[in-house]
């Protein structure tokens, strides 16, 4: 009996709960702490305060058993703190990263395009778009420095728009045995769309119901979802209230939370249309008008 | 075949329950399976409905005049029961003048290799006698069967050093495993005992822990398995997440078979 059996056993419904947690991928009690209580919740059956009990059960037995929990939420925490203090300081960053392919170097996604860059690893105006919006598709916050070439590459040069978007999320879909759909559109891919609450395995599971994009998920019936995929009718349900969410009134994706500032428009490499955004034009730079200064607030 | 042997010397700790429902999940689980009542009290036997009268019983087998397919009651096609009566005691008596009296049931098991999948041995509440010794010489699995009650933890420490004594000596390395069952997740001693038995036992419990459960007393004083009547019930969920456990690969790589000469 391991300890996640163990904590089923005390506070859960023991064989049912247990199966549940290892489908949803925890197999210790420190990925119960890391899972959303709203999960736990629909897991259960129960309302969040239930699901809240359960997690903070799941923090005593850790210390009970002495299992190195509290590091690993020092981590975390430290983790979402780093960008704030990024934000301040406008500083690039190593990035939090949660899910499975943000675990990897995003150089791993394009070796081709490393092959046939330059040795010299010099700053490239076009380069750090393309890290930007790639990083924004991984659901990672954008590191400033090049990585996938010098000022040599041919792809960073003469690439049409989104080319290398898509070779990015090719060379993902292969790390993951899969090719990307055709109509593939990196906005609103179920698997790469960072909503919070939404789990990889569930949207893995999507995917492999035929549910591709955050805009099918979201017309789909639940009831044939149930039957096509292992998924809950209850947890559907309430995926599909943060895929709605996630997609907001204009049905698109709200954009990830980028902490880094906008990417200069410049006139060589590609053109990418960042993730969740809408295309950006060039807008005429407006200066500040000059205020003259007074008494201001409910006193004027 | 896998045989499991039920036992602990504790009295009263749901083996015999644990017996009857593990073998009703498995053969639930698609395994033909054979439940052997080893406790003189006949429990096994008496929960599962069955009148042995004149007929043969596991007496009988272990005495060697009857093979063990004579006695063989079938409950259900794939489920069977080899049957006790009260006379299976004087086995015990009997064993004093007779050669090598704890390998009497691994013999009279052989013939039946191919013919079950799991045997399943509900041992009699000792851990030092013939009968409870025959027990663990077949099998191959030992599974103590522990109440998380009042007294359990020191009972099932010992019992399970005398188990282990036996296996050593029978040249045998496969680990004993370890079952909680009548845990009542509500009380806070229930759960104290369930967390101490982990510190103790650690990875050779089962994950499964058979929750207290009144509707399965009330199924073997009805002599009818819990599942055959409610198998929807949680008792039911519980011993087909305990059959499962038994069935997983890992489980079974646990297990030792029993040594050539069977």
């Amino acid at each position: 009996m391991d300890s996640l059996a163990l904590l089923c056993n005390l506070h859960g419904d023991g064989p049912a709960t247990l199966a549940g947690l290892r489908k949803l991928g925890c197999f210790d009690l420190s990925t119960v702490l890391l899972l959303d209580k709203v999960i736990l919740a629909t897991l259960f059956g129960e309302s969040e305060k239930v699901a809240a009990r359960f997690s903070r059960e799941a923090r005593v037995l850790a210390d009970r058993l002495g299992e190195p929990v509290q590091e690993l939420e020092r981590e975390m925490n430290s983790e979402v703190e780093k960008p704030v203090e990024t934000e301040l300081q406008v500083e690039p960053i190593e990035s939090s990263r949660d899910d499975y392919a943000a675990t990897l170097d995003i150089d791993e996604f394009a070796p081709e395009l490393e092959a046939t860059a330059s040795e010299t690893l010099t700053p490239f105006p076009a380069l750090s778009r393309v890290d930007t919006a790639s990083a924004e598709l991984l659901g990672m916050t954008p590191r400033s420095e090049p990585m996938l070439s010098g000022p040599s590459d041919p792809i960073a040069r003469t690439a049409p728009k989104g080319v290398v978007v898509n070779a990015v999320l090719e060379f993902w879909s292969r790390l993951d045995g899969r090719e990307p759909p055709a109509n593939f559109t990196a906005s609103s891919h179920l698997r790469h769309a960072p909503i919070e609450g939404f789990p990889q395995s569930a949207a893995e599971q999507l995917c492999a119901a035929g549910i591709e994009t955050l805009e099918e998920f979201v017309e789909a019936e639940i009831l044939e979802l149930v039957s096509k995929s292992d998924l809950p009718y209850t947890k559907l349900a309430h995926l599909q209230f943060l895929a709605r969410k996630a997609l907001g009134p204009n049905s698109r994706p709200e954009p990830v939370a980028t902490l880094s500032p906008e990417p200069a428009p410049s006139d060589e490499g590609v053109e990418l249309t960042p993730f969740g955004r809408k295309e950006q034009k060039e807008q005429p730079i407006l200066e500040p008008e000059s205020v003259e200064e007074g008494p201001a607030g409910p006193f004027a | 075949m896998q045989i499991l042997s039920l036992a602990n010397q504790k009295g009263g700790c749901g083996k015999t329950t644990t017996a009857i429902h593990l073998a009703a999940a498995l053969h639930a689980a698609g395994q033909r399976t054979l439940l052997v009542d080893l406790d003189p009290q006949a429990h096994a036997t008496l929960g599962l409905g069955c009148h042995v009268g004149p007929a043969p019983s596991l007496i009988e087998v272990l005495r060697g005049e009857v093979p063990a397919e004579v006695t063989l009651r079938e409950l259900r096609p794939g489920l069977c029961l080899l049957p006790a009566t009260l006379a299976l005691g004087e086995f015990e008596e009997e064993a004093n003048v007779s050669l090598e009296p704890e390998r009497a049931l691994r013999h009279a098991l052989r013939p039946l290799h191919g013919t079950f999948d799991f045997v399943v041995i509900d041992c009699p509440p000792r851990a030092d006698g013939v009968l409870t010794a025959n027990a663990v010489r077949a099998a191959s699995q030992v599974v103590l069967v522990v109440e998380t009650g009042a007294f359990a933890l020191q009972g099932a420490v010992r019992a399970h050093e005398i188990f282990r004594e036996m296996l050593d000596a029978d040249g045998r390395v496969s680990p004993i495993r370890v079952l909680a069952t009548m845990f009542d997740h509500r009380t806070r001693f229930a759960r104290d005992v369930l967390v101490g038995m982990h510190a103790r036992f650690g990875e050779h419990m089962y994950d499964t822990a058979i929750r207290s459960s009144v509707r399965l007393r009330e199924a073997v004083a009805s002599g009818v398995p819990l599942q055959w009547a409610s198998p929807r019930a949680r008792a039911s969920s519980d011993f087909a997440a305990l059959a499962a456990e038994v069935l997983a690969p890992s489980s079974l790589s646990r297990s030792v078979s029993t040594p050539s000469e069977l």
